[in-house]
């Protein structure tokens, strides 16, 4: 199951500020919407299940994203890479994206 | 005193007549302030001092000076929570490891203001949140205070770059006026990933909550 702050993003068409744009809140029953500041309507039940597969896409994609992150290193090794061989930098880093692929 | 003849005419004492330090706590009654015995124990409320005022002894009664800060309440998380919603702010249950509750007004989730019991309240609470979902793609963690289901106090962080958050403790606390039947609670909230609150242990520090009424404010 995705996400809610996946569906409501896939609903909404673009990224969401959950600290203004948008507060969800689990108050021991389940997650609620419990502030909505968007132009758009607040989605319905049935508004959020209809895009309950783009954004179990999504969830998956960004595993996939901290999978690659991981895998890259921190800047400054991939800095100090680059000055050394740059040629072998890029073949990792490919490597890297095709072992992980996303959907 | 016996006598013969004449009955001697009554004298007054004067201070004359009685040398000094002679007398001393033997020649008092219990019922007088004497200071003769000591209290071995922290005093009652109903125990008195003897002040002087303005140059006047005078007794003061002990539940005039100082006070108990209470209501006070205080529990750690007991065990890990269940996996939490990304994004969502979720009211922390289950702090019930070395409870203090003096009032019996803490169930473990919810303090509320006993009768005749409103002030002010310093109120503190910790969390510790840890992602669980994979993505580990947290950029915003926050730990916040409500009082009868709104937030009043938020501690936060956010994260701007693309760095990853796996973990992240919130101390959240401040000075709360409340009044009686209040309800007190401690939310967190971690985003992007599915996340749990983490009980106390010596790798991750821990979630906790409590509070204590303030005395002379």
């Amino acid at each position: 199951m995705a996400k809610i702050t996946s569906k409501i993003i896939q609903y909404v068409g673009s990224d969401v500020d959950f600290d203004r744009d948008v507060i969800l809140q689990d108050d021991g029953d389940g997650v609620y919407i419990k502030e909505w500041n968007l132009d758009i309507a607040k989605p319905t039940d049935a508004q959020l299940s209809a895009v309950e597969n783009d954004a179990d896409k999504m969830d998956r994609n960004a595993k996939v994203d901290a999978i690659r992150r991981n895998a890259y290193g921190n800047i400054e090794d991939q800095l100090d890479e680059i000055y050394h061989d740059i040629n072998a930098w890029k073949l990792r880093i490919k490597k890297i994206k095709e072992d992980n692929p996303k959907e | 005193m016996a006598y013969i003849g004449k009955t001697p005419t009554a004298v007054p004492l004067t201070s004359s007549d009685i040398a000094a330090d002679i007398i001393n706590s033997t020649h008092i009654g219990d019922t007088a302030i004497s200071g003769f015995d000591a209290l071995a124990t922290a005093p009652a409320s109903t125990d008195e001092f003897l002040v002087s005022d303005g140059g006047v002894l005078k007794r003061l009664d002990a539940s005039l000076i100082g006070g108990d800060n209470t209501p006070s309440f205080f529990g750690e998380l007991a065990s890990d929570s269940s996996d939490q919603s990304a994004g969502a702010r979720v009211k922390v249950t289950g702090m019930t490891a070395n409870e203090i509750d003096t009032d019996t007004a803490f169930d473990g989730t919810t303090f509320t203001v006993p009768s005749g019991e409103a002030g002010k309240y310093f109120i503190f609470g910790m969390v510790s949140m840890s992602s669980v979902g994979g993505s580990f793609d947290g950029e915003a963690t926050d730990g916040q205070i409500y009082v009868n289901g709104s937030s009043v106090i938020k501690a936060r962080f956010r994260n701007n770059t693309t760095r990853d958050i796996g973990e992240d403790t919130q101390q959240v606390s401040g000075i709360i006026n409340l009044s009686a039947g209040d309800t007190v609670e401690l939310y967190g909230r971690f985003a992007s990933d599915d996340y749990k609150f983490v009980a106390q242990d010596s790798a991750h520090g821990g979630t906790n909550f409590g509070g204590f009424k303030l005395i002379g404010v």
